[in-house]
């Protein structure tokens, strides 16, 4: 065991304290359920891809990709790599769809787009995948603390959940986008300083590649070898698998694009994300492993040092007191960011989908609290499911088969309702019953994966479970929509990727203008007044190409604030003032918080 | 079987089919049109994006000598 410093422990606690004061200071800004599940749909690209990163590495990440970076070498970036091709199914389809529909959740989506029984058991797998995926970090985080500080595992996952969940509770979306902005910064900045340590300890960048075999130093592992990482078997697991359940049915990731202030902006969140962020991500959460192995190579550390353990080995070996300290704040940082928009993803879930149901037509102060107190108790059923993940051999094969599992079912289900108009009602809610049942099988009966496994040997099978699951799953959906009436078209707009052009109408409340001519950015000073919607200039008005009944979005003119300070608002008749006059709705400028005589900047959106 | 090269040919093959067929749907469905500077520059943008993963990839394996 590796103990950590009483200077450790200091710093760890002034990070809770620091990063519990940030997220509750942000809970201001929280005042409807629309603020509080998508942070009021107003913020900048850079704050969403940054924010989203810290959601993307979880505390397992610098755990799991170091023990197989330091078992199998650059490989271990293959999970973190192979997400592009998603780019043109997510940016082109389902992000218009869920963005331009306004739907509160996935299941929401569901019942729209099928009926409400399929919503049932989507609301069902989804709060298992959800809650679970909590589960998973909060006892990886308590593995690492159990390894520094000799903290019982549940003591940990309590404590860290106890903090997400009180600034969870004060500013839900916002606060968990401004702390997570905080903790990307954070776990990628440990990432890097990880990395700088052990070079300078081994002795320079050439001695650690020259350290390293061929093989280790490749990013891919071979096709079909070794069984327990194979490359097949990771791309159809990560890829296929955790990927697309990542972008397409992770409710926080979903709420997260949505809180962003246009679908242009989105797209740049996304592109930045996955071509520089996720590269970036993948070394900052592996390279202990990488570390680790040129210096077992160099008889710097000994030949049987624990995988698993190989991250807090190296950071403990490398740092000095209080640096041990920050790095283990940096896996903190991992997890918290992770945790809180799975809480808030699982609040989100429970309000639209029980909590409204059961108690319909109520003020929305009401669902407010409900949102409150859902928070809470997510991150206590969170700490329940710890003992679970106990019992796996390892931290990377908990999760996979844990994701691989859960995912095949409703990933077919969303590729399908966004992309064919054909999939109908019956065969959405048969492919989430019948597949989850032919998963859960495969996992009785690990034999039905081999018509799937490509020739991998048997104990790699649980690999290749996503690329059966997606089969299984897509036979019964094509097979039961061809026996099945689907809805009427019309039924479907918006709803679909064939209808994104009405979605956008429905979006705005009118005819999407001008939509591909953006026109330029005006800036001025803001006046509050009480008629309804933003007024500018006759001049302004044709600068940013808009018409009465656009939509426009005006924000502090501090770029810094990322739209914090921001507000969508529709265009109203110009007014006779100054070009450097802009006029909003008192209403506006509250939602938006927005202060009267501070320079603004306004674009137009829709 | 075990040589690198051939999982990057097999990711790229196979993602790259789906890559291609995101794209295609994309524009029969009228989600996007090329007509419109704005969405020709989000497909541009998406296959740049898709040589510069596989040129990374290349590199990274030129690097490692395999």
């Amino acid at each position: 065991m590796i103990r950590g410093t009483s200077l450790d422990i200091v710093v760890i606690i002034a990070y809770f304290i620091v990063i519990l004061g940030f997220g509750v200071l942000f809970g201001k800004y929280a005042r409807t359920t629309r603020d509080f599940f998508f942070g009021g749909q107003r913020f900048s690209w850079w704050i969403i891809a940054a924010s989203c990163i810290a959601t993307t590495v979880g505390s397992y990440s610098f755990i799991k990709y170091s023990a197989v970076g330091f078992s199998y070498g650059i490989s271990s970036t293959m999970a973190y790599l192979n997400d592009w091709f998603l780019m043109p199914l997510f940016v082109l389809g389902w992000m218009p769809i869920i963005y331009f529909s306004r739907v509160g959740s996935i299941p929401e989506y569901f019942e729209r787009r099928f009926d409400k029984k399929t919503r049932i058991a989507g609301t069902i797998v989804l709060l298992i995948y959800l809650i679970g995926y909590i589960g998973i970090n909060l006892y990886t985080i308590g593995v690492a603390f159990h390894s520094m500080l000799g903290w019982d595992v549940m003591t940990t996952a309590i404590l860290v959940s106890a903090v997400c969940a009180i600034y969870m509770h004060a500013g839900g979306q916002t606060s968990v986008i401004m702390t997570d902005l905080a903790q990307s910064i954070i776990l990628i900045a440990a990432g890097i300083l990880v990395f700088a340590l052990g070079i300078s300890e081994i002795g320079g960048v050439s001695r650690f590649w020259d350290s390293l075999a061929p093989s280790f130093r490749a990013p891919f592992t071979g096709l079909l070898e070794p069984s327990r990482f194979s490359s097949a078997g990771i791309f159809w697991q990560d890829a296929f698998g955790s990927s697309i359940a990542f972008y397409f049915i992770n409710q926080g990731v979903i709420m997260r694009f949505m809180s962003v202030r246009s679908m242009a902006d989105g797209k740049r969140a996304i592109f930045f994300v996955a071509l520089f962020l996720m590269p970036l991500a993948a070394f900052a959460v592996a390279n202990a492993g990488w570390i680790g192995r040129s210096m077992v190579n160099l008889g710097m550390l000994p030949e049987n040092s624990d995988p698993n353990q190989i991250f807090v080995i190296v950071a403990s070996k490398l740092s000095s007191p209080g640096v041990f300290g920050f790095i283990m704040a940096a896996l903190t940082a991992a997890l918290m960011s992770t945790v809180d928009t799975l809480v808030n993803a699982v609040s989100a879930i429970s309000v639209n989908d029980i909590v409204k149901h059961i108690t319909p037509n109520r003020d929305d102060s009401y669902y407010l609290k409900w949102a409150r107190i859902i928070s809470l108790l997510v991150a206590f059923v969170g700490i329940l499911l710890v003992p679970l993940f106990m019992q796996f051999e390892s931290i990377y094969v908990a999760h996979g088969a844990f994701t691989a599992a859960v995912t095949p079912p409703m990933i077919v289900v969303i590729i399908f309702a966004a992309f064919w108009k054909r999939y109908t009602s019956a065969a959405a809610f048969w492919t989430i019953v019948g597949g989850a049942i032919l998963v859960a099988l495969s996992i009785k009966f690990p034999l039905l994966i081999k018509p799937f496994a490509h020739g991998i040997a048997p104990e790699g099978y649980e690999f290749m479970r996503a690329l059966y699951g997606i089969a299984v799953c897509a036979t019964i959906g094509v097979a039961v929509s061809l026996f099945t009436k689907s809805k009427k078209e019309e039924e479907l707009i918006g709803l679909i990727v064939d209808s994104i052009e009405e979605a956008k109408r429905l979006f705005k409340g009118g005819k999407p203008a001008h939509d591909h001519v953006p026109g330029k950015p005006i800036r001025g000073i803001l006046h509050v007044d009480t008629i309804e919607g933003i007024r500018v200039s006759k001049k302004a008005m044709e600068q940013l190409m808009a018409e009465e009944g656009d939509l426009l979005y005006v924000s502090d003119a501090r770029w810094w604030l990322g739209g914090l300070r921001s507000v969508h608002a529709i265009a109203a008749f110009p007014h006779d003032l100054s070009d450097e006059i802009v006029i909003l709705s008192k209403k506006n400028a509250q939602e938006g918080n927005l202060d009267p005589q501070r320079p603004v900047r306004v674009v137009k959106v829709l | 079987m075990n040589s690198p090269w051939i999982s990057f040919l097999y990711q790229y093959c196979i993602s790259g089919i789906v890559f291609i067929v995101g794209i295609v749907l994309a524009i029969r469905k009228g989600a996007i049109n090329l007509r419109y500077p704005h969405d020709r520059w989000t497909v541009v943008q998406l296959v740049l994006g898709f040589f510069a993963m596989i040129f990374f990839h290349c590199a990274l394996l030129i690097a490692a000598g395999v």
